[in-house]
């Protein structure tokens, strides 16, 4: 036997054997260790295993888009909470792993449910529309934004050139706005830029690319060809949005109205900004170096006044917030060092209270109104 | 050529199909799947580009004059290498270990590099040093074809399994390493070595000596006006509607010409004159500026006609350059010769990616790309003034 070792081409042609069948038997646990039942989100009591196939008008007394709200209701519903619905990306393990789901509000004793055919990296929902961004994984994976309607239907499909990063619907529904990283290319440099277009959602047609905006500072026009643009949110009239202006290493609040293609700024060291539902406070991270590494704290700037407020949030989050009702705030953070896995918390939007889980193995959540 | 030069090639192939695969799914796991944000993956790609990779080079490159151990040392690099898979596995989503691992990995190719480059040339002939190369780059190229294709194809089977990734990706380093080992042997005229003389020093003073000096001053001018293929592929995809899920199609394109022409064009090179060859090469290279500049937006097959024209470039030039090198530097410094070459075309290279990328960002592509161009044209003429035929270019010297 020893001597049978001493031929260097036996030697690897047994190292290759060795190889190949630790690798089938490696991928062979793995795909068992994926198809065993996971639990999903944090509310379930059971394996989810049975998908539920979302077709129909989803529950009456809670319907996915109030399409005849009003602004004044809106206003009232911080003070009485009326039923809401929280609409999210899945990060449990499993087959249903980077699933659309969505919960009613409160969510005690519910299980997700599954919309079949709707895997999104991002969502968002508001008046009656949705937006999801999804990959279409292979040798060539490719992107798509996809418009849909109160019964998860496909509205339109638009090409994405990019990955995946931020998408907002404006409350009455009738704009969505997508942010992608246009990358280089991975073997050499990734020097990424963004793309943000705000599409029109009763056609699918582009209304525009924020980069054809006219932004002015202080008045002064304000131009430079190394203008990025991410994190669009939209004011509670659906006219107007904000959003954050990267350039020469600053990231600017710009203000950005769509009928005119202008914008300006009006903030700095805003990324990812959020509006409250009443439109007066922005939500969004604040960018701080620490020790030569990156770290996002959780701040609240009130528009009118300029008043920044730190919220209770220690964590670096990276991620723009979602807001649950006039006084919380949501965002997502990594489970784990390790895994992909991703928990939203909650954190009161006063500064005062600390964060809490609000819903675990989720991402990108939405709350519908 | 040399059955050495297959062997090495094999090396190369399993290698770089463990790189590549880890390299081409690393930007989609970095910011998709751990939610982190392409500046912070900048932090990445910075370490990826550091200067400790050309000091270890060099380091590799006098370590291995030194011991005669080319195939130890060579060994060493793509050892570092491989432990950073099983490395990113233990990590898991462990931010700062991923920037660790990905220095580390870039280390182990910097120091295996020239030891690797020179057990080529000292297994080869002199009169077919340009054919070993292309040999060489060839499998090279392919081993990065098939890597991202095994990444995809494992994904799309096992959808985000990344450890899956990682484990394959350790299993094919770990078989490249064994080719290595098992067989591939030092060359046998290392007794020319003398210990003493060699050093860093030894290394830079081969710039002096007549022959030398001028390819590698040829080299560095010629790396000075030669953009990374990142400012090419965005050029190419900055005219018209591509989505940046056909950027790996890119590479694709680029690579496969590389691997195919590679070995008619090697012998061509030592058929020919390896000179001529390489400036052809340039040449293309300037074709592809001037095509990106007269036609900005040209449609996908003048595009893919373009990445062919890549292709056929790098397969004129990078291990054209190499065997030319070789065949004038002494055995007995072969490694840090080529260690110091590949250290000035570095430099250059990275400070034209730098000065390319800070006037396009200043004055736009179409100011930027005229300038390359006209820079390209100036190290084309000086190249071919230093290096007129040399009529004893296959010369061995001790």
């Amino acid at each position: 036997m020893k001597n049978w070792f001493n031929s260097p081409v036996r030697l690897f042609a047994a190292l290759c054997v060795v190889c190949v069948l630790g690798l089938a038997g490696y991928y062979n646990w793995i795909r068992n260790k994926d198809s065993a039942p996971v639990q999903t989100g944090v509310t379930v009591t059971a394996g989810s295993g049975s998908p539920a196939v979302v077709r129909e008008p989803v529950v009456p007394s809670a319907p996915l888009a109030p399409t005849a709200i009003d602004d004044k209701a809106r206003s009232v519903s911080s003070t009485a909470p009326a039923a809401k619905r929280i609409v999210f990306r899945n990060t449990a393990m499993g087959s249903h792993y980077g699933n659309l789901a969505f919960l009613n509000y409160p969510m005690t004793g519910q299980t997700p449910q599954f919309v079949k055919g709707f895997s999104c990296e991002v969502v968002h929902v508001a008046g009656g529309q949705g937006i999801c961004l999804t990959a279409d994984r292979g040798v060539f994976t490719t992107y798509t934004a996809r418009l849909f309607d109160v019964n998860f239907q496909d509205r339109f499909t638009i090409p994405l050139k990019g990955v995946p990063s931020r998408c907002r619907m404006s409350p009455n529904g009738k704009v969505a706005v997508f942010t992608v990283f246009l990358t280089g290319h991975s073997y050499t440099s990734m020097d990424f830029t963004t793309q943000t277009i705000l599409l029109e959602t009763g056609s699918g047609a582009v209304i525009a690319n924020l980069e054809d905006f006219a932004v002015t500072r202080d008045g002064q026009p304000f131009r430079a060809a190394d203008f990025n643009y991410w994190g669009v949110t939209f004011t509670p009239d659906s006219k107007n949005f904000f959003c954050t202006l990267s350039s020469n290493r600053k990231h600017y609040l710009v203000k950005g109205d769509i009928a005119s293609r202008t914008a300006s700024v009006i903030h700095e060291n805003v990324e990812c900004p959020s509006l409250s539902p009443d439109g007066a406070r922005v939500a969004y991270k604040k960018r701080f170096v620490i020790d030569n590494r990156l770290v996002w704290q959780l701040h609240i700037l009130d528009v009118a006044s300029g008043k920044e407020e730190a919220l209770a949030e220690r964590r670096s989050v990276d991620d723009q917030l979602e807001w649950l009702d006039e006084n919380h705030v949501l965002y997502a953070l990594p489970e784990s060092e390790t895994g992909t896995g991703t928990t939203v918390w909650q954190v009161s939007a006063d500064g005062k209270k600390p964060p809490g889980v609000f819903l675990s193995k989720a991402y990108s959540p939405a709350v519908v109104r | 050529v040399n059955p050495v030069v297959w062997k090495l090639g094999f090396t190369s192939l399993l290698t770089d199909i463990s790189a590549e695969m880890v390299n081409s799914i690393l930007p989609v796991y970095v910011v998709l799947h751990l939610h982190m944000s392409p500046l912070q993956y900048g932090a990445i790609d910075a370490v990826y580009n550091g200067m400790a990779v050309t000091v270890l080079s060099l380091a590799g490159g006098v370590l291995a004059d030194r011991t005669g151990r080319y195939k130890e040392i060579a060994a060493a690099g793509y050892g570092i290498s491989a432990i950073c898979k099983p490395l990113l596995l233990a990590a898991g989503g462990a931010w700062g270990w991923i920037t660790v691992i990905t220095a580390l990995d870039r280390t182990g190719k910097g120091f295996r590099t020239a030891p690797r480059d020179s057990l080529l040339s000292l297994h080869s002939a002199p009169e077919s040093l340009a054919s070993a190369f292309a040999v060489h780059r060839a499998l090279d190229a392919g081993g990065s074809l098939i890597g991202p294709i095994v990444a995809f194809a494992l994904l799309s089977r096992l959808p985000g399994a990344f450890d899956a990734v990682w484990v394959t990706s350790s299993v094919f380093a770990l078989l490249g390493l064994a080719v290595l080992w098992l067989f591939v042997d030092n060359p046998r005229t290392l007794a020319a070595a003398v210990p003493g003389r060699v050093s860093l020093g030894a290394g830079f003073g081969l710039l002096l000596t007549a022959r030398f000096g001028k390819i590698a001053m040829a080299g560095a001018a010629l790396s000075v006006a030669t953009v990374s293929d990142g400012f090419l592929y965005l050029l190419l995809q900055r005219g018209g509607d591509v989505s940046s899920g056909l950027f790996p199609l890119f590479f694709v394109v680029t690579a496969a010409t590389y691997m195919l022409l590679s070995v008619p064009v090697g012998y061509l090179a030592d058929a020919w004159g390896r000179g001529p060859v390489l400036l052809s090469g340039y040449c293309v290279l300037g074709a592809i500026y001037i095509m990106i500049l007269l036609f900005p937006e040209m449609g996908m097959l003048s595009r893919a006609g373009c990445l062919v024209l890549l292709g056929l470039y790098y397969a004129a030039t990078e291990g054209v350059l190499m065997a030319m090198s070789s065949a004038v530097i002494p055995v007995a410094l072969r490694a840090t010769g080529l260690a110091v070459l590949a250290t000035l075309i570095g430099v250059g290279k990275m400070s034209a990616s730098l000065i390319f990328g800070w006037l396009w960002e200043r004055y736009g592509a179409s100011t930027a790309v005229p300038i390359l161009a006209l820079l390209l044209a100036g190290a084309v003429v000086l190249a071919a003034f230093l290096l007129r035929k040399d009529p004893h270019q296959y010369e061995e010297l001790v």
